[in-house]
């Protein structure tokens, strides 16, 4: 046993044992009833810290230090929700925070050496959480020139603490951004397409055309998908926006989504409105499938089955990451500026939750536990 | 002050070398011959592509380099690893910060791949083999990762389509080696000491003529320049400066006039030097400018203006050489009333335009010399066309000053004869400025973005910062349109021109 391992050993032997020492206590405090999970919000602000907020009483329960930045804060749980699991430090680390007691319980440092790696949102669990999945963009710094490298999928061991190193890797394409696991364990890989990985062979094929898809009567489609959220509705959801084409012209403007069912690996791609403005993230209604939430300047209402825009309303600044209560009735907006906007389904302004810090480009979770 | 042919021996700067070793050599590795360094000796460009290197230098990788050193590298690098003047003549207006410009490029993609975070200019400045083009492309994915999720990127394999289109195309038209280079190193660097005569038209204060001296200082093709004129309305012209010649012939100073801090750079590898006075701060706010040596042989080479409006008494200026002596003519309709003043370089009259004088070029004769088709006559202009037509304006704060919209109406004769239009020069107008469209009506844009000045075209940008009077506190921008009448003849002419009045810029690298 190497001096790492066996610091990190001994760590998580402490963190183990005071999140069982304090949890009971804190979860009789805050816990009404005591069998139902509670729900929180999971996210990043500056400059390192992360944020546990209890949706009922709309407070911060934990605030927890991360080494290094907080930037960009790409979260994603495990799947008893209790860890989260971040992409901060430019893209570079991934850091697991134990979300009852702030205890770091694992942390990759991607970059070694010459090699500079970072992950552009790309951080996925296997779906028993025994596995972290990035996808690891990696440049090599010589002394006098760059050399960019081939992306690829990098598979941790959760368990190997706090100097993990990849267990495998496999070669996969430029440009994924956001990527997710099913309930079967394929990997799903958001890039020019999306892609489903084979994560024991690291074959892959793809699951949904997008820049090579071949409809006729649509422009290629443009997708900006930052945010890994969709553990609401179990769903790896991307929207895209198109132009329908006559004669190679435009002549209309669109929303699309695509989306994979994580508890069923069915998958989907459909246009869902028209566009008339910007959105940087949406939900769909873990009630209703067919109605998406989208968020930046506006807050927005699609429904796919009519391809109307439901609602819009404008918003007192903007949000990029937009999430929703288990139950589908309370909207969650974060990232951008430093406060949490919560409404309704029908646009009622319910308040904001206020946290010291701007949170950028981080994502907003929503946990039960 | 001709330009004579002699060995390149002038362009190695003594402690260019050494600096290079020092500050350089620790990651460019020193190569076989004498002063070639690894990347380095790849790569030719202007004095200002080799400061924005250092500066990254420093700002990525922890280069420091005191200020004096770095001047004299980027002096060393831009001799001799520099551009030819053919090979910088098609960027001269993003050298000289002309910055309301719509690029176009010989290339389908150039454009969307290239020029949309900083100009295409910025690598049409530079000469490098094809290996040093795709070097580039690493550095740009390998510093700036998150470029291929970006709009314009993310909907193609940016990476990929940079090496194998634009890499190629890049080293095919803009090699490291060219004849144009070559040659140029032939060429003996231009002397510039001696006296000038440097005129233009300073927006807001009008046309002007002024002596300049230029006088040697120390260190390598460093000048000290005293300039002293007066604009046509006889007000007064002073100022002072310094300035550096790079690669022979890139005029680069720092001057006052009347108090007013300026950048110039000029052109000098012809015998008429031609550039740009701006103001480092506020870009927009600069005029163009010719630089004369009094000695060249020019005979009548321009003057101010170049129209005379009918029905007037007023000043004009001739500049030139050989102007001392000899009758003065302008043709029919145009008496001398006072020759001011005159010398070898210039003629100062006061002429008097007839109401009836035909409307066209005027003959000009001063003596033995001249012009035909220099100086115009009109009545009436029969239209007019603001410029620029797109021009983008930036609110002010304390750290970073308020870049204005600065505009020019100039005003055509339609040719009789269906020939070419004739220029008159910027005429007389009045300025105003209306919403572009019923967004910028709705949101108010005319009462927050900022107050055009009526007489002389310079729009001033109001502060920066959310304006709690304005939807979503929205910073004081607008989407304005720029409208020039005509003034002072009975057809009405008017123009216009789009304004966006945007937020500011954090950083000002010297080449977009
Ligand atoms: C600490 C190491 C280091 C030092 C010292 C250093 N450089 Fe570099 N230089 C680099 C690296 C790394 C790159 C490649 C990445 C890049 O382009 O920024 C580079 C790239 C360059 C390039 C190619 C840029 C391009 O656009 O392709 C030039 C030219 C250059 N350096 C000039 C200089 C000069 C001149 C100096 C001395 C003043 C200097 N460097 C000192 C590390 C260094
Ligand atoms: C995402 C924005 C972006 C895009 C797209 C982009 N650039 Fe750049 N480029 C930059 C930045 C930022 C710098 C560095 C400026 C500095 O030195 O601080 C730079 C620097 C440069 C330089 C100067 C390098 C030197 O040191 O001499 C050149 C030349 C250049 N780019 C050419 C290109 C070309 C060619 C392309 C298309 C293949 C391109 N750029 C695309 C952002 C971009």
């Amino acid at each position: 046993m190497n001096k790492n391992a066996f610091r990190t050993s001994v760590m998580l032997g402490m963190g183990a044992l005071m999140a069982s020492a304090v949890l009971p206590a804190w979860s009789q405090s805050s816990n009404t009833d005591a069998a139902a999970p509670r729900e929180y919000l999971v996210t990043l602000a500056r400059p390192n810290q992360l944020y546990v907020i209890d949706t009922e009483t709309r407070e911060i329960t934990r605030t927890c230090d991360l080494p290094g930045d907080s930037a960009p804060g790409t979260i994603q749980l495990s799947p008893d929700n209790r860890i989260a699991y971040v992409l901060h430090n430019r893209w570079e680390d991934a850091t697991g925070v134990d979300l009852t007691n702030c205890d770091i319980v694992f942390r990759a440092q991607q970059s070694s050496g010459n090699e500079r790696v970072k992950s552009i949102a790309s951080i996925a669990l296997s779906p028993d959480g025994t596995h972290l999945y990035t996808v690891q963009n990696p440049v090599k710094m010589f002394l006098d020139h760059y050399e960019v490298q081939e992306p690829r999928v990098a598979i941790f061991d959760t368990a190997d603490g706090l100097d993990a190193q990849p267990i495998k890797t496999y070669p996969v394409p430029r440009q994924i951004a956001t990527i997710a696991t099913d309930a079967d364990g394929w990997l799903y890989l958001g890039g020019a397409d999306i892609y489903r990985m084979d994560t024991q062979t690291g074959e892959w094929e793809t699951a949904i055309a997008n820049r090579n898809w071949d409809r006729t009567g649509f422009s290629r489609p443009d997708s900006l998908a930052m945010w890994s959220t969709g553990e609401v509705s179990q769903e790896f959801l991307r929207p895209y926006s198109v132009a329908k084409l006559e004669n190679d012209e435009p002549v209309s403007f669109h929303w699309g989504i695509s989306r994979i069912d994580l508890e069923t690996g069915e998958i989907e791609n459909k246009e869902i409105g028209p566009f008339e403005f910007i959105i940087f993230s949406m939900v769909s209604d873990p009630n209703s499938p067919d109605d998406f939430y989208g968020v930046y300047t506006q807050l927005s209402h699609y429904d796919a089955e009519t391809q109307e825009l439901v609602k819009v309303i404008d918003l007192d600044h903007t949000y990029y990451n937009i999430n929703s209560s288990y139950d589908g009735k309370t909207l969650y907006l974060g990232g951008a500026s430093s406060d949490i906007a919560i409404y309704d389904t029908e646009f009622n302004d319910l308040g904001r939750i206020e946290l010291p810090g701007d949170m950028g480009a981080a994502t907003l979770k929503v946990a039960r536990f | 002050m001709v330009l004579t042919v002699t060995p390149l021996a002038y362009a190695i700067a003594n402690s260019g070398p050494e600096l290079v070793d020092q500050h350089c050599s620790g990651c460019h590795v020193a190569r076989e011959g004498e002063n070639s360094w690894s990347r380095i000796s790849q790569q030719r460009k202007t004095p200002e592509g080799w400061e924005m290197t250092i500066a990254r230098m420093g700002i990525m990788h922890g280069v420091e380099v005191p200020p004096a050193d770095r001047r004299a590298l980027v002096k060393y690098l831009a001799d001799t690893r520099g551009l030819a003047p053919e090979e910088s003549a098609a960027e001269r207006a993003l050298i000289e910060r002309r910055l309301n410009r719509v690029e176009e490029f010989d290339h389908p993609t150039f454009q969307e791949m290239c020029a949309r975070c900083h100009t295409g200019g910025r690598a049409m400045l530079q000469r490098r083999p094809e290996a040093e083009w795709d070097k580039l492309v690493h550095f740009h994915v390998g510093q700036f990762q998150t470029l291929e999720f970006q709009a314009m990127a993310r909907d193609r394999d940016w990476f990929g389509l940079a090496r194998s289109e634009i890499v190629p195309w890049l080293a095919e038209q803009l090699p490291l080696e060219s004849e144009a280079w070559s040659n140029w190193q032939e060429v003996s660097p231009r002397q510039p000491e001696g006296t000038w005569q440097m005129w233009g038209n300073w927006p807001g204060q009008g046309r002007f003529v002024a002596d300049v001296a230029v006088t040697p200082e120390t260190g390598r093709d460093r000048y000290r320049l005293e300039v002293s004129g007066e604009f046509l309305d006889g007000r007064p012209l002073l100022g002072e400066g310094r300035a550096v010649v790079y690669t022979g012939y890139e005029w680069r100073a720092s001057l006052t006039l009347n108090g007013h801090e300026f950048k110039q750079v000029l052109d000098m590898s012809e015998e008429t030097a031609h550039g740009r006075i701006f103001d480092d701060a506020d870009e927009a706010y600069g005029m163009q400018v010719t630089m004369q040596p009094a000695d060249a042989v020019s005979g009548v080479a321009a003057t101010l203006p170049t129209a005379l409006k009918a029905g007037q008494s007023q000043r004009l200026v001739v500049m030139g050489s050989g102007l001392e002596n000899g009758e003065i003519t302008l043709g029919d309709g145009i008496e001398v009333e006072e020759v001011v003043e005159r010398s070898d370089t210039r003629v100062t009259l006061q002429v008097n335009v007839a109401d009836h004088v035909a409307p066209g070029w005027l003959p000009l004769t001063v003596g033995e010399h001249r012009q035909d088709e220099l100086l115009v006559a009109y009545d009436e202009v029969d239209y007019l066309q603001i410029e620029p037509e797109l021009a983008v304006a930036r609110v002010g704060s304390p750290e970073t000053p308020a870049v204005s919209g600065v505009f020019q109406a100039i005003g055509y004769l339609k040719s009789p004869d269906g020939g070419e239009d004739i220029a008159l020069g910027d005429v007389p107008v009045t300025w105003s400025v209306q919403p572009w469209d019923e967004i910028a009506e709705h949101d108010g844009d005319v009462q927050y973005a900022g107050v055009m000045d009526k007489a002389t075209g310079i729009f001033a940008p109001s502060g920066a910062g959310p304006n709690p009077d304005r939807k979503y506190d929205a910073n004081n921008v607008g989407n304005l349109r720029v409208i020039a009448d005509v003034e002072g003849q009975a057809t009405a002419v008017q123009d216009d021109a789009h304004l966006i009045v945007t937020v500011q810029r954090w950083n000002n690298p010297p080449l977009r």
